[in-house]
């Protein structure tokens, strides 16, 4: 394990958040079929599917551009690939956060945390959604906040990618009770209440991808020139 | 134009709009689809990188509408907006107007032509057509949000039989025929008594619900009135293009019934207030951009003394002599208005002076002078109120009206008793207090506009008036943005409601949403670059970009304009208008006045010329000591040099004054209003006498005083060459000279928009006068509206102008116009222009470059 994010890392990550959206697409679909258009699934998975193609075939120069500009290709992948609005606010955390990785090849635990805090902020500016609204933002913000509460702390990588993760899960699993207010679940009002969210949900998995693969020692998957 | 494009999550359903679009808005309507995603088997969604692609296409000076549907297409499109050039973000709008109806009613605007912000009113006013289709009568305001005023001119009276009545398709026809032509057309459907509705407003006509079987009166005015409504008629007879199966009683399909009169206009007597959002359309008077709260500037609060009358017989004369003097005032504006307005604005003012001899007011009042011991202005304040609150107390809306009409009357009368500014003036509301707005008037006059201070006026819109008058003068020449002949409904806007008023595009919305507000803050702030910039370089020689140095030159009305005129640029004084001496007082100025005041302005302007032109003043003047014969003709009358040359003592005075001045600075004198050949022999032989006289005094006298003329008189235009010999530069006073032309006169609302500078008959002259000076070596300067006007600029030049001069507001602008243009290219357009058949014609390709 390393304590850096590496660009290794970051396509272990994104394969591990691609398999894992492609293993539960059928329950996100299911969860928002509950209170939403049912294209959650399908959406996130055609966009992930559309990213690990992409980092397939990086050519060796982009390979190796940094962790920024990675990030960022992912994100205006999602913004064409997603096509719900799940794609614009995911191209938002990816394109924010890739801005504020800059082009360091590597990242530390702080700068990660950084980061990812500018990416969540990116995705509430994109759709104006707040804390309690049933949304993404709900597993979104305290993942961020936890990040760099262990950034500060000084945890390691994997640590501080576990705790976010942890922050993640109970953030999702706080939606199931509230009352939609933000896209197409608040049409439904009280009726959304009792429903997990599946934006949340995807956001979860996210997280949880990023504690599994992304202190990962793995190589790029092109050598480095 | 302004482009389209439309976000939605459905591939086809964005081709199928774009579609309806086009066959609305015309094949040169510049749409973007950006439906669905670009992956195999074409899913749903939006693509913000799609939607960005779809802008960047139909992008344009003009504008972008962006319309989407739901959801992630709301949100592709405002991610679209960050990918794309930050300056070209301030001409996208992302508009919440319904998908369908919005597109199509901004595909016909902008169709049209229309601006942006006109386009964005028209998509977000769509729903309202179908609203009153499915509740007629739920949804008044909708309704109303397009009423205008009707224009006077001929009519035509249809009965609408095709199927489908006005709406969609057949509605979008109307308005495209109708905005074909240079007429002004409205349309009323007279079954519903809804309208008169601007036929260029698709919504608007919408929204008059006509229906089959519906009677519409169609009003042009105009000069292509009576071609508009024929075409009209030629569309109706054609089903306004419906599928004839569409029609069972083809054939049949249209009556022409006989013409009306005017008066049967169907407008409500009294207008309601402008709905929010909606657009008052009139003339672009002065340019730039306002956005701030009405200051109605005929209600100005006014305070009634109390007190007991000083002699109750004296308070009652002062009454009568109030109304009388009132019932004058009625008259001319009503007089003003006939005709322009429709006949029914003009029985307003009947109504308002049957006011002044009404019982039910005069009785009151002079009850409270004689019984009650009030002054007549506390009387007269006591009976309108009482009178104007029986009004109120109606159930009738219409009737209820009256009472503003009361008040309005009754303020008016007021003014006159207690001896106030009528209507307006440095004491009214809102200015007094220093607050920031956009003035609100019927009409300017030259008193009127003078009074406005750049520093508390925002803005100028006006009900009446032309671009050309007075008033729009002198707002273009502060640099206050200016709307004029935006019609009745504006003088129902209430104080304090907020406004954006764009002079370029003669509109005004009324309590603007924030998109447009955003959208007029964004041109806001570039035009302010813009004029930073051109401040900037404005003490700068402006030189065009292929060399040629063109000097900017100031009008000045007298030496306490001169310091504006050098800090705004001026490259020297291209015009001094010296009447401002004579004016003054009730006695000429003397010879030794004149020269101290020369010389200040010669002084101010440290080196750079002078040109200094002699009175030009005439009976409409008022010179008391002259003892002018009153002329019925004044324009036409004894002024100018034939005004000097009638009084050789006061030209004499006048020109040894300047040459005093000229022996110690670069001064040149130059002759208004001339006519002949023999004027100008004249004149300078007065010019030699008094050279003669001074060096006979032993005082100095210049080597040389260049002498020019002002060719504002036809003739001296058309003969030219014969004045070539005897002078030594020329000035073009594009005002008169247009006037003249024209035949039309500025300061007349009904013609003004007539005596167009831009006109090519003005053109020609000029190219005329251009041409025999290039020959004989004089320089042609232009000293009227024209040489401020940025369109204009380009074709002065290419016709060979060489100088300009102009109020010293517009010189930063000017510069920055001459450096922007190049000599060999503003011929090769002049050329083009000459050859136009009217002045729309030439606007136009001089707008687009």
């Amino acid at each position: 394990m390393r304590d850096t994010v590496t660009q290794g890392g970051l396509t272990a990550w994104l394969r591990a958040f691609a398999a894992a959206v492609a293993r539960d697409r059928e329950e996100l679909t299911d969860l928002d079929a509950a209170i939403g258009d049912a294209d959650h699934g399908s959406n996130m998975d055609r966009g992930m599917q559309a990213v690990v193609g992409k980092l397939g075939g990086l050519s060796p120069d982009e390979a190796g551009v940094g962790v920024g500009a990675l990030l960022k290709t992912v994100g205006m992948t999602l913004v064409s690939t997603v096509g719900g609005a799940a794609g614009p606010l995911y191209g938002s955390l990816f394109l924010d956060m890739g801005k504020a990785a800059g082009e360091d090849a590597e990242l530390t635990v702080a700068q990660w945390a950084t980061a990812v805090e500018a990416g969540v902020r990116g995705v509430q500016a994109r759709g104006k959604a707040e804390l309690g609204d049933k949304t993404m933002i709900d597993a979104l913000a305290p993942a961020a906040e936890a990040l760099s509460a262990a950034a500060a702390c000084g945890l390691s990588l994997a640590d501080a990618l576990r705790r976010t993760a942890e922050a993640a899960a109970q953030g999702m699993k706080a939606t199931t009770p509230l009352v939609a207010r933000k896209g197409r679940a608040s049409y439904l009002g009280e009726r959304s209440a009792g429903h997990q969210d599946p934006g949340a949900t995807s956001s979860w998995l996210l997280m949880q991808a990023a504690a599994e693969a992304l202190a990962s020692d793995a190589p790029p998957d092109r050598p480095r020139t | 134009m302004v482009g389209l494009v439309l976000v939605c999550h459905s591939a086809k359903l964005a081709e199928g709009v774009a579609e309806l679009a086009v066959q609305v808005g015309g094949e040169s309507l510049r749409v973007g689809a950006a439906g669905g995603l670009d992956q195999p088997g074409s899913p749903l969604g939006t693509d913000a990188v799609r939607v960005a692609r779809a802008i960047e296409d139909v992008w344009s000076e003009d504008g972008v509408l962006v319309l989407m549907d739901l959801g992630s297409a709301v949100l592709s499109a405002e991610m679209a907006l960050e990918m794309l050039p930050e300056e070209r973000r301030e001409s996208i709008l992302l508009t919440e107007a319904p998908f369908v109806e919005g597109a199509v009613a901004a595909a016909v605007a902008a169709g049209l032509g229309d601006s942006l912000e006109k386009v964005a009113v028209e998509a977000r006013g769509a729903l309202a057509a179908k609203a009153a289709h499915l509740a007629p009568q739920a949804d008044e305001g909708a309704t109303r949000a397009g009423t205008v005023q009707a224009p006077p001119g001929p009519t035509l009276r249809l009965t609408v039989e095709n199927a489908s009545g006005l709406h969609a398709r057949p509605a979008a026809r109307f308005v495209r025929t109708a905005a074909g032509f240079e007429a002004d057309v409205s349309v009323s459907n007279i079954t519903t008594e809804r309208g008169p509705a601007s036929a260029r407003s698709l919504n608007a006509v919408a929204t008059l619900g006509v229906r089959r079987g519906d009677q519409i009166l169609v009003r042009a005015s105009g000069p292509q009135a009576e071609e508009a409504l024929a075409a009209i008629r030629r569309l109706a007879d054609d089903d306004f293009g419906d599928p004839r199966e569409a029609c069972p009683q083809a054939g049949a399909k249209v009556r022409e019934d006989q013409s009306v009169p005017a008066e049967a206009g169907v407008a409500p007597l009294c207008d309601p207030a402008p709905a929010p959002g909606s657009v008052l359309t009139g003339l672009p008077a002065s340019p730039g951009i306002a956005i701030g709260e009405a200051r109605p500037l005929w209600a100005a609060p006014i305070e009634v003394p109390e007190g007991p009358p000083q002699d109750r017989a004296a308070d009652l004369a002062a009454l009568e002599r109030a109304l009388i003097a009132t019932a004058g005032d009625i008259r001319r504006a009503r007089a003003s208005v006939a005709g322009r307005a429709s006949a029914y604005d003009a029985a307003i003012f009947d109504a308002h002076l049957l006011f002044l001899e009404d019982e039910a007011l005069l009785g009151p009042a002079r009850e409270g002078v004689m019984q009650d011991g009030k002054n007549a202005a506390q009387a007269w304040a006591a009976a309108v109120f009482a009178a104007a609150a029986t009004w109120e107390t109606l159930a009738d809306p219409y009737q209820r009206a009256r009472a503003a009409d009361v008040r309005s009357v009754g303020d008016q009368v007021l003014r006159h008793l207690l001896d106030l500014p009528a209507d307006f003036g440095p004491s009214s509301a809102g200015l007094d207090s220093g607050a920031l707005g956009i003035v609100v008037a019927p009409d300017l006059t030259p008193a009127e506009a003078a009074r406005l201070d750049p520093a508390h006026v925002l803005g100028v819109a006006c009900a009446f008036g032309g671009p050309t008058s007075h008033g729009a003068i002198l707002a273009r020449s502060l640099g206050i943005p200016a709307v004029v002949g935006a019609g009745r409904a504006l003088l129902r806007v209430a104080d304090g409601i907020p406004l954006a008023l764009d002079g370029e595009a003669g509109t005004i919305t009324v309590d603007p949403p924030a998109a447009t507000i955003l959208a007029f803050e964004g041109r806001r702030a570039r035009r302010a670059r813009e004029e930073a910039e051109a401040q900037a370089r404005a003490h700068l020689p402006a030189v065009t970009r292929d060399g040629t140095v063109v000097p900017v030159y100031a009008n000045v009305a007298g030496p306490e304009d001169v310091r504006a005129a050098v800090a705004a640029g001026a490259d020297g004084v291209g015009l001094l208008r010296t009447e401002f001496l004579f004016l003054a007082a009730d006695h000429p100025p003397s010879e030794d006045e004149q020269e101290r005041a020369y010389r200040v302005v010669a002084e101010g302007l440290g080196g750079r010329p002078l040109t200094v032109r002699t009175l030009d003043a005439g009976a409409d003047k008022q010179l008391s000591y002259l003892h002018l014969e009153r002329e019925q003709n004044p324009s036409l009358g004894l002024r100018g040099i034939r005004l000097g040359l009638s009084r050789p003592e006061l030209l004499t005075g006048q020109l040894r004054a300047v040459l005093r001045v000229a022996a110690d600075h670069p001064v040149r004198v130059m002759f208004p209003m001339v006519a002949t050949v023999d004027e100008v022999r004249r004149a300078r032989e007065l010019l030699d006498e008094a050279r003669a006289s001074l060096v006979e005094a032993g005082l100095a006298v210049p080597g040389r005083c260049d002498v020019g003329i002002m060719v504002e008189v036809p003739a001296a235009a058309l003969m030219i060459e014969t004045f070539v010999p005897h002078v030594d530069f020329f000035s073009l006073g594009t005002n008169d000279l247009a006037q003249y032309v024209l035949a039309a006169d500025r300061g007349n609302a009904e013609v003004a928009a007539l005596a167009d500078g831009l006109h090519p008959a003005v053109l020609r002259l000029i190219d005329r006068v251009a041409r025999a000076a290039a020959e004989g070596g004089q320089s042609v300067a232009a000293c009227g509206e024209l040489a401020g006007d940025p369109l204009a600029i380009p074709l002065l030049l290419g016709l060979g102008v060489a100088e300009l001069s102009m109020a010293p507001a517009r010189i930063p602008a000017a510069k920055q116009v001459v450096r922007a243009t190049d000599v060999a290219a503003a011929r090769r357009l002049a050329g083009e222009v000459l050859a136009a058949a009217s002045a729309g014609e030439v606007r136009r390709p001089a707008g687009r470059r």
